[in-house]
C-alpha cells in the first residue's frame, strides 16, 4: 500500500471552501494534509480523523500569527512562501475569522497583490492584440503580426493567471456570507467543467492549426477562445466566499 | 458593502471593543483571545486570523501599541486614543440602554 498520494487542486482563488471540506473528506478516510505537492496537496496515511481546514492569505507571517493560531487550538499544516497558510483544527474549534470585515480583509490584501500584475498585463495584451489587428488590415507592416502573435502568448497567460483570481478576490471581498444565490453560484462546479472542457478543446484546436493539421477559419478559434474566456470571467465573478 | 472600515469611520465592532478592553492591561497578544472569552463568559470569542488582523489595524490607528517583547512575543497596551475611543464606545452602550430601559419601564415590561 502507499502511503503518500497527491491531489490536484482547483485553483485555491475561485474552490478555496470547496478544497478545504475536500481536505476534510480525505481526513475522514485517513489521508492527512501534509503540505502542498505540484499543482496540490500531498497527503500522508494515517488514522481516521475529523479535522477542519483553513486557508489564510498573509505574507511575512511572524511568531505572534502561529501563536495566536497554535492558542486557539488552530495547527499549522503548510505554507507556501510564507504567503499562503493551511491550518488544521479538530472539529469544534471555532473558525479563524470572526467577523465579516477582518475576512474581507483578507481577499482585498490578495487583490491589492495581484491587481500590481494583472492591470498592466491587461493593457499590454489589448495593445498587442491591437497591433496585430493594425498589421491584420494592412496599416503596418505584416513583420509585426508575426512579432506580437508571439509576444502575446506569454501576455495572455500572465493575464490569465493573474486576472481571474484578482476578479475572484475583489468578489470575495465584497461578498458576505449571506451570499446572493444565483444560478452561477448554484451550478459553480459543473460550470467549471464545462469550461474546463471547452478550454481543452480551444487549446487543442490552436495546437492543430499551428502545426498545420487541420485548417480552419481563424474566427471559430477565435470566438471559441472568447467564450472560454467569458465562461471564466463569470465563474470567477460568481464565487463563494 | 463589507468594505467599509469601520475603524476609520470611528466605529468600533464587537471584535475591536473587546480586544480593547483587554489591553487596558499590558498583554501578549495570544493572551488577549482568552481573555475576551473569559470577560465575557464564553459568549463572544475571536478568531486567530481575526485577531491578528485586527491587531494590525488598531495599531495603524494608535488605537493600542508595541509595549516590548518578551521572548519574541509581542506585548499590546492601549494608547490614550484607544482609550477615548473606548470610553466613547461606552457612553454609547450606556446611553442605548437607558433608552431601552426608559422604554420598557413606562411599559412596566421590566
Amino acid at each position: 500500500m502507499f502511503s503518500t498520494k497527491y491531489i490536484m487542486s482547483n485553483g485555491l482563488a475561485f474552490t478555496e471552501r470547496e478544497e478545504m471540506s475536500k481536505l476534510s473528506c480525505y481526513a475522514r478516510e485517513g489521508w492527512i494534509l501534509d503540505g502542498f505537492g505540484f499543482l496540490g496537496y500531498k497527503l500522508k496515511k494515517s488514522t481516521p480523523q475529523k479535522l477542519n481546514y483553513s486557508l489564510d492569505y498573509r505574507s511575512n507571517a511572524d511568531e505572534d500569527y502561529f501563536l495566536y493560531f497554535k492558542e486557539a487550538g488552530w495547527n499549522h499544516v503548510c505554507s507556501i512562501g510564507n504567503e499562503m497558510h493551511i491550518f488544521s483544527a479538530r472539529e469544534g474549534i471555532k473558525p479563524i475569522y470572526t467577523d465579516e470585515d477582518t475576512e474581507s480583509e483578507k481577499y482585498i490584501s490578495q487583490y491589492n497583490n495581484l491587481k500590481k500584475i494583472a492591470i498592466p498585463s491587461s493593457i499590454i495584451t489589448i495593445v498587442f492584440m491591437f497591433i496585430i489587428f493594425l498589421a491584420k488590415n494592412n496599416y503596418i507592416p505584416d513583420i509585426f503580426r508575426k512579432i506580437f502573435a508571439i509576444l502575446l502568448l506569454p501576455a495572455v497567460i500572465v493575464t490569465v493567471f493573474t486576472g481571474l483570481p484578482c476578479l475572484s478576490y475583489n468578489a470575495m471581498a465584497n461578498k458576505t456570507s449571506e451570499n446572493e444565490d444565483n444560478f452561477w453560484v448554484r451550478n459553480h462546479k459543473s460550470i467549471r467543467r464545462a469550461a474546463v472542457f471547452l478550454t481543452l478543446i480551444a487549446v487543442v484546436l490552436l495546437l492543430l492549426v499551428i502545426f498545420h493539421l487541420i485548417n480552419m477559419p481563424y474566427f471559430i478559434l477565435e470566438s471559441t477562445f472568447s467564450a472560454c474566456f467569458l465562461l471564466w470571467v463569470l465563474l470567477a465573478l460568481n464565487v463563494k466566499r | 458593502m463589507a468594505r467599509n472600515n469601520s475603524l476609520e469611520m470611528g466605529e468600533l465592532t464587537d471584535g475591536y471593543y473587546y480586544i480593547l478592553l483587554s489591553l487596558v492591561k499590558p498583554k501578549h497578544g495570544y493572551l488577549i483571545m482568552k481573555s475576551i472569552e473569559e470577560m465575557s463568559k464564553g459568549n463572544f470569542s475571536i478568531g486567530p486570523a481575526s485577531l491578528y488582523t485586527s491587531i494590525k489595524k488598531l495599531l495603524n490607528g494608535n488605537l493600542i501599541k508595541l509595549d516590548g517583547e518578551a521572548e519574541q512575543k509581542k506585548i499590546y497596551s492601549i494608547t490614550e486614543k484607544g482609550m477615548e475611543a473606548l470610553k466613547k464606545e461606552i457612553k454609547k452602550k450606556r446611553e442605548m440602554i437607558e433608552m431601552a430601559e426608559k422604554i420598557f419601564n413606562s411599559e412596566e415590561l421590566l
